[in-house]
């Protein structure tokens, strides 16, 4: 009998490791069928149900955060980059992820940057490579594509010299897709700014929506990805520490920031992606804001109100109660 | 005073003439033309020599493309085509200039060709104009024309390259009137108009069947098919078709150089009878005439003149008149041995004309008769 016990405790504490080994932190490597996602800044969420009236202690918060592809199964037929791996949203393309490779079909999700060279000498199996908001592109990003490119954007990108490509002297020389660059001819002032816009194609509405398909292998399903992992379930990054009509407490918003000046730590991808967490403090009360580099939830059974949220900013660390009321050093 | 103005009038005048010659047709270098209107006009000799006269007479003519001869091979319409004067069809020495002003209905269905060539400053292409036409070069490149009508691109298999969605020569700009161009949606081909062109304000289209294309390939586009255009002149607008150049001064003049003789007003008029699907895309002719002579006003569908008579054309009627307004009955003296007048027209038939000898011969042989009997006996 005393056996059975133990079996089962053991079973709990081996699961509640496993739990633990889900809150990933930054630098860790996520592995995901077939791709490799490295965790690039992490920021504590709660759950998109929790009220902050069950906020009852730091155990309801959970690590979410930003991740970016550090590495794609070459032997992929079709490639579909999620926008969101557990908690964490896909924000970026590693340096020459997709490098020589051939696919089929790539599915890309929003992002904030592609590395240098990220899609150089990529073969497309389906003749054309669809591009949906990339913020920032790197150098040398559709270097010899060996695709069509399309353009499926509704937001500026900060082109970069992603239409140009550096020699051993340093120097940009143009370097484009071998297949045509096309845009959503509403789009066009988006790329004005880029060096493709007078070589480039448009389409509006139907025509344009033929070449998305024929990209995808006129696959109506294939498309849809984005539909399948939605940013709701990377949970709720703004949660006040009392209840939401109560004039006290504390309203904290999770994000990250991106850090200058601090080095390279991940390759050779512009320093604008080194990032950083974020927490912005609001006290509701005296309408003061705070931003902190790190928000610890704490449990502490010496304090009559049972826990409270500590925080760590570039002057060190504040504690607050969970009406707001900064706690003496 | 009166006398400098008479010598400028008659520099600077063009006395004009036409003769409606709608619906006539011939081929050059490939492509069929149909007339639509055809002038003699009376142009100062600028630089004239001592001896010639003081001005010279050119034909002049409006036609529109109906049709093309040719397959496989590279087709130009050129502004203006040269060809015999069709009022002198079998002297090939009168040479008549003809605008080209647009493309008729149907003019290039089916039609499969390497690269067609068409010029700026179209008047009008008529319906269907480019129906299941096929550019092995692989660009259909076309001009807009002041008149687009329906389904001109329907089943057309290459790409369309839209140079302009107004026309803007030499700067002032011109919309382009689209009549259901582009509206069987379901049979047209890729058609492309450039980044800047796209936001043309544009009436009767829906822009969103359009691809655009930038800068580069636009010019890359254009001068794979209008290399030659492009290697004379780095502006390819000025390869373009202009309808007859009228002056103010040369619609209204006189057959004589005296304010006395008859005073015609040539001028365009938006009614004329359609002889053809596209003559109401034409500007009609007629010419006023006051004539002093008579002291009458008449209107003419055609009017032609030469140093000594001027001829008019009413209906079915040819009316002659000497330059001072004198009617001319006798018609027949003017006719030449096979039956044409001096404006090379075939009035007479040579069947008529021999049969009209031989009444004459057998009147004067019996005036003659006559005459005889009247001396025989005393009268």
């Amino acid at each position: 009998m005393m056996r059975i016990v133990f079996t089962i405790i053991f079973t709990l504490i081996l699961q509640s490791f496993k739990l633990f080994a889900q809150e990933y932190s930054t630098g860790d490597i996520i592995e995901k069928d077939g791709i490799s996602y490295k965790v690039l800044v992490t920021y504590l969420v709660i759950d998109p149900k929790e009220t902050p009236d069950t906020i009852q202690g730091p155990d309801k918060f959970y690590r979410s955060g930003e991740v970016m592809v550090i590495n794609v199964n070459k032997n992929m037929k079709d490639v579909v980059i999620p926008p969101a791996v557990d908690r964490f949203r896909v924000v970026g393309l590693t340096d020459s992820l997709f490098f020589g490779h051939e696919h089929d079909r790539i599915w890309l999700p929003e992002l904030q940057f592609a590395g240098n060279g990220c899609f150089a000498r990529l073969k497309m199996g389906s003749g054309a490579l669809v591009i949906h908001n990339i913020a920032n592109l790197g150098t040398g990003v559709f270097d010899e594509l060996d695709a069509e490119l399309i353009f499926d954007i509704t937001k500026k990108i900060k082109w970069g010299n992603a239409f140009s490509k550096m020699r051993e002297d340093s120097s940009l020389i143009p370097s484009r897709p071998k297949g045509l660059v096309k845009i959503n001819t509403g789009m066009l002032t988006h790329i004005k700014q880029c060096q493709v816009y007078n070589e480039c194609y448009s389409a509006t509405a139907d025509n344009f929506k033929k070449w998305i398909n024929k990209a995808f292998n006129e696959d109506e399903t294939f498309k849809k990805n984005d539909l399948n992992d939605r940013n709701y379930k990377l949970g709720k990054r703004t949660y006040p520490t009392t209840s939401t009509k109560g004039k006290k407490g504390l309203l904290i918003t999770a994000g990250a920031e991106n850090v200058k000046g601090l080095g390279y730590p991940w390759g050779t991808l512009t320093r604008d992606y080194y990032r950083q967490s974020k927490y912005t403090v609001v006290n509701k009360k005296k309408r003061k804001t705070t931003y902190y580099q790190d928000f610890i939830p704490t449990a502490d059974a010496t304090q009559k109100r049972g826990w409270r949220v500590r925080f760590v900013g570039k002057e060190g660390e504040d504690n607050y109660t969970l009406d707001g009321k900064l706690m003496k050093k | 005073m009166r006398k400098i103005a008479l010598l400028l009038f008659g520099l600077v005048s063009c006395l004009s003439a036409a003769a409606d010659q709608r619906g006539v047709s011939f081929e050059k270098d490939g492509v069929v033309y149909t007339i639509a209107s055809e002038i003699t006009i009376q142009r100062p000799n600028v630089g004239r020599r001592s001896g010639e006269p003081d001005h010279i007479i050119t034909n002049e003519g409006e036609v529109y493309v109906s049709g093309v001869t040719v397959s496989d091979s590279v087709v130009t319409i050129p502004p203006v085509v040269t060809y015999p004067s069709t009022y002198c069809r079998k002297d090939t020495t009168v040479m008549a200039q003809y605008r080209v002003l647009g493309i008729g209905a149907k003019a290039f269905e089916g039609a499969r060709l390497k690269d067609l060539i068409i010029p700026h400053g179209l008047r009008f292409i008529g319906n269907e104009a480019f129906r299941n036409l096929e550019i092995t070069n692989g660009v259909l490149v076309v001009p807009p024309a002041r008149k687009m009508k329906s389904n001109i691109f329907d089943g057309v298999k290459s790409k369309v390259l839209l140079t302009e969605l107004e026309d803007s020569y030499p700067q002032t700009p011109l919309p382009i009137i689209f009549e259901n161009t582009f509206e069987n949606k379901d049979n047209l081909p890729e058609i492309y108009v450039s980044h800047k062109h796209i936001n043309t304000i544009t009436t009767g289209i829906d822009k969103r069947i359009f691809y655009t294309i930038g800068e580069n390939v636009y010019k890359e586009w254009l001068k794979k098919s209008w290399g030659v255009i492009l290697d004379k002149s780095s502006n390819y607008k000025t390869n373009r078709s202009a309808p007859l150049a009228i002056t103010k001064e040369a619609a209204t003049f006189h057959t004589l150089k005296s304010d006395d003789s008859p005073k015609i007003t040539f001028k365009a008029v938006k009614k004329f009878e359609k002889t053809g699907t596209d003559i109401d895309f034409l500007p009609p002719y007629e010419y006023e005439c006051r004539n002093t002579y008579t002291n009458k006003k008449d209107t003419y569908e055609e009017f032609t003149m030469n140093y000594s008579l001027y001829r008019c054309k009413k209906g079915d009627k040819y009316l002659y008149f000497a330059l001072d307004g004198k009617p001319i009955t006798n018609v027949e003296s003017l006719m030449d041995s096979s039956g044409r007048d001096p404006f090379g027209l075939q009035v007479y038939s040579k069947e008529e004309i021999k049969e009209k000898k031989a009444a004459k011969e057998r009147e004067s042989k019996l005036n003659k008769k006559v005459n005889d009997l009247k001396k025989a006996f005393g009268f």
